[in-house]
């Protein structure tokens, strides 16, 4: 019966299992590219001469910057606010003379504190400008680098957003309960049912199983666009696919618990939707769903470990991208921790009754 | 053994006393009537019957056995109609009929069940897009599935169009010829006079009369009522005779102890050549008596 009703209701359907496409469409059409890193750059060049344009030469060859030209007579600070820059180079008139005499000499990057791009280009910047000093003072360098990829199978950028997709779907079930069981509870269906005979756990349980066949089905779904459009190579062995059901079944239950006690703790449909909203947004942006944590002030990561979907995305990056068999072992086994607490609370809080529980 | 016993009984919430000490027993395959003003302490008493609350005080016995403590091998026995019965609402009812069959452990023909509730054409018509009637019927074919000794009708019809009302009272009808015991709260007296065996009429919390409908009508009859229409002002003649009367604009109510005192009251009417455009006569009726009697207690209550 859940199943049929499940699929008569569109707005169910389209959150669990078109909504989850929709962002893989988004994220993987963001971030499909080669990973490379690319900015915009303006430049005012008030020195023209060899020495000049052969630094702005340096950085279009970079291949890291679209580079702007405007005309030395332009205010650049005008500029820069009437066309809303982010970042700017000006080439300040004596820059030829200076680098000719072999005088220190400054270039001005104007940069925007919000723009996050900002430390980078300064950074690229500042290295195309050491080398363009060793190049005057004709020094040679002695010490390179050079980068490999860290894991075998090199993933790109867009299959690093795959693990998080999934996290997103798994969140699925929490969102159904915490809509499902005030619902339940004012039209007094809750009362109908314990009429019947049929215990709390069997409810539960019926709806543990619905969501894995939904969420299973969902992330299918996912795994088929992100393999066919955005080519997102994961890693699909046997052990992984087990390891992934294993998390899955244990976050179904551990989402499902918190859906119910959140659901419990709702009185009507305002609160509903309050409390809904307190516990799934943070939840979702600060367990590495939607963006890494990794340039995230401490006290947010540190936030982060106390949220069960965090184990559950890093788990999922682990078997899919990693395949680090031991971290995801010991995911299964915090995941689990969170599962017997949630699902014990929300054994004890629902009822189907108030008063005769 | 009694379908339903109730001896005593008393709910009180805080200060506020919703039943108030009552009793009554429900004989196996009797239609019951709980009557009485919304707010009366119909609901309530229904519901420590089912099980589903504390009573404060008191006794309650359901096919014998305490609701509470019996509530599991009760379940298997009784059926529910709530009031304002609501299901979930992508569910047909043939999909809700067979998820209870699977719950109850229950071997029911869904399609006889439909039929008897006359909502077998309906039934792959989901909750959500029934109508008021249809839904009700939805819910007391759930209230069948397992075939009940004792079921519960709260309130079936309110809301519902004549059509739809008389609908349900052929299905509580053919219930009652089945042998089932049936607990029925109404507000509406003409469902309680139709439907039910025993009446009884409660309200703020207290049982004022109980019986059956017949003889309810038999005790508090206080006879019949002439309804006068005319032109001609009567109080002055009605005052000398000492006849006791209610006015409303050119309309006289007057009551009659029995068919004589009917004759005697329209002779006077012709000696005094009074012209009268429409003269109906009418027995009292549950209705009637409830209405005094429900007045009269408030008026007590307030004294």
């Amino acid at each position: 019966m859940h199943y049929k009703a499940y699929f008569r209701s569109k707005s169910a359907i389209f959150f669990s299992l078109f909504f989850p496409i929709l962002l893989m469409l988004l994220f993987g059409s963001i971030f499909s590219g080669n990973g490379q890193y690319h900015s915009q750059l303006l430049i005012q060049n008030q020195s023209p001469s060899v020495i000049s344009w052969k630094f702005v030469s340096y950085l279009n060859q970079s291949n890291l910057f679209t580079i702007t030209l405007i005309g030395s007579d332009v205010n650049i600070s005008s500029y820069i606010y009437s066309h809303s820059i982010t970042s700017a180079l000006l080439i300040p008139k004596n820059f030829t003379q200076n680098a000719l005499n072999q005088t220190k000499t400054y270039l001005i990057y104007y940069e925007d504190p919000g723009d996050t791009n900002s430390i980078q280009n300064y950074q690229i910047l500042n290295n195309i400008v050491i080398s363009l000093n060793m190049q005057i003072y004709h020094i040679k360098p002695a010490v390179g680098i050079i980068n490999e990829p860290a894991i075998k199978q090199s993933p790109h950028m867009v299959d690093y957003y795959v693990p998080g997709l999934i996290g997103f779907t798994i969140l699925t079930p929490m969102f159904n309960m915490i809509y499902t069981v005030p619902n339940y509870r004012k039209e007094k269906i809750f009362r109908q049912l314990s009429l019947t005979g049929l215990k709390k756990s069997e409810w539960i349980v019926a709806h543990i199983i619905h969501s894995f066949f939904i969420i299973i089905l969902g992330d299918i779904l996912l795994l088929l666009v992100a393999y066919e459009v955005f080519g997102v190579r994961l890693n699909l062995s046997l052990e992984s696919i087990l390891l992934f059901l294993i998390i899955i079944v244990l976050g179904i239950f551990s989402f499902l618990s918190l859906g119910i006690i959140a659901g419990m703790a709702s009185e009507n449909e305002e609160t509903v939707s309050i409390i809904g909203n307190i516990i799934l947004f943070p939840m979702m942006f600060l367990s590495g769903v939607f963006i890494p944590l990794t340039t995230a002030p401490q006290y947010l990561k540190v936030i982060s470990q106390f949220l069960p979907l965090t184990y559950f995305v890093n788990a999922m990056t682990d078997i899919f991208i990693f395949n680090n068999i031991p971290m995801v072992i010991m995911y299964i086994f915090i995941t689990m921790a969170f599962t017997i607490v949630f699902f014990a609370i929300a054994l004890y809080v629902f009822f189907w009754n108030k008063e005769v529980k | 053994m009694y379908a339903i016993e109730v001896n005593n009984l008393v709910k009180k919430y805080g200060p506020f006393t919703a039943v108030d000490h009552i009793s009554f027993n429900i004989d196996k395959g009797e239609v019951f009537s709980l009557l009485g003003p919304n707010g009366a302490g119909k609901t309530t008493t229904v519901e420590i019957i089912e099980g589903l609350r504390f009573p404060t005080g008191g006794e309650v016995k359901l096919l014998g056995m305490d609701p509470i403590k019996h509530k599991e091998a009760l379940s298997k026995k009784i059926g529910v109609l709530p009031q304002d019965f609501r299901f979930i609402e992508n569910v047909t009812p043939k999909e809700a009929i067979d998820y209870y069959k699977t719950t109850m452990e229950s071997k029911v023909d869904w399609k006889a069940l439909l039929e008897l509730v006359d909502l077998y054409e309906k039934r792959n018509t989901v909750y959500k897009n029934l109508s008021g009637g249809e839904k009700q019927k939805m819910g007391l074919a759930l209230s069948l599935v397992n075939d009940p000794e004792v079921l519960f009708v709260d309130e079936p019809t309110t809301g519902l169009d004549p059509r739809a009302r008389r609908g349900i009272w052929k299905v509580i009808e053919q219930l009652k010829k089945q042998g089932k015991s049936i607990l029925l709260t109404t507000h509406y007296l003409e469902e309680a006079e139709i439907l039910a065996d025993k009446v009884a009429i409660i309200n703020h919390g207290k049982i004022i009369v109980k019986g059956k409908p017949s003889e309810i009508v038999q005790t508090y009859y206080k006879g019949d009522i002439l309804r006068i229409k005319t032109d001609s002002n009567l109080d002055a003649l009605l005052k000398t005779k000492g006849i006791k009367y209610e006015k409303n604009e050119n309309t006289y109510e007057i009551s009659a102890s029995n068919t004589k005192e009917v004759f005697s009251i329209i002779d006077i009417f012709r000696d005094n050549n009074i012209e009268i455009q429409d003269l109906t006569i009418k027995r009292e009726s549950l209705e009637d008596i409830f209405v005094r009697l429900v007045g009269q207690k408030e008026d007590e209550d307030e004294s």
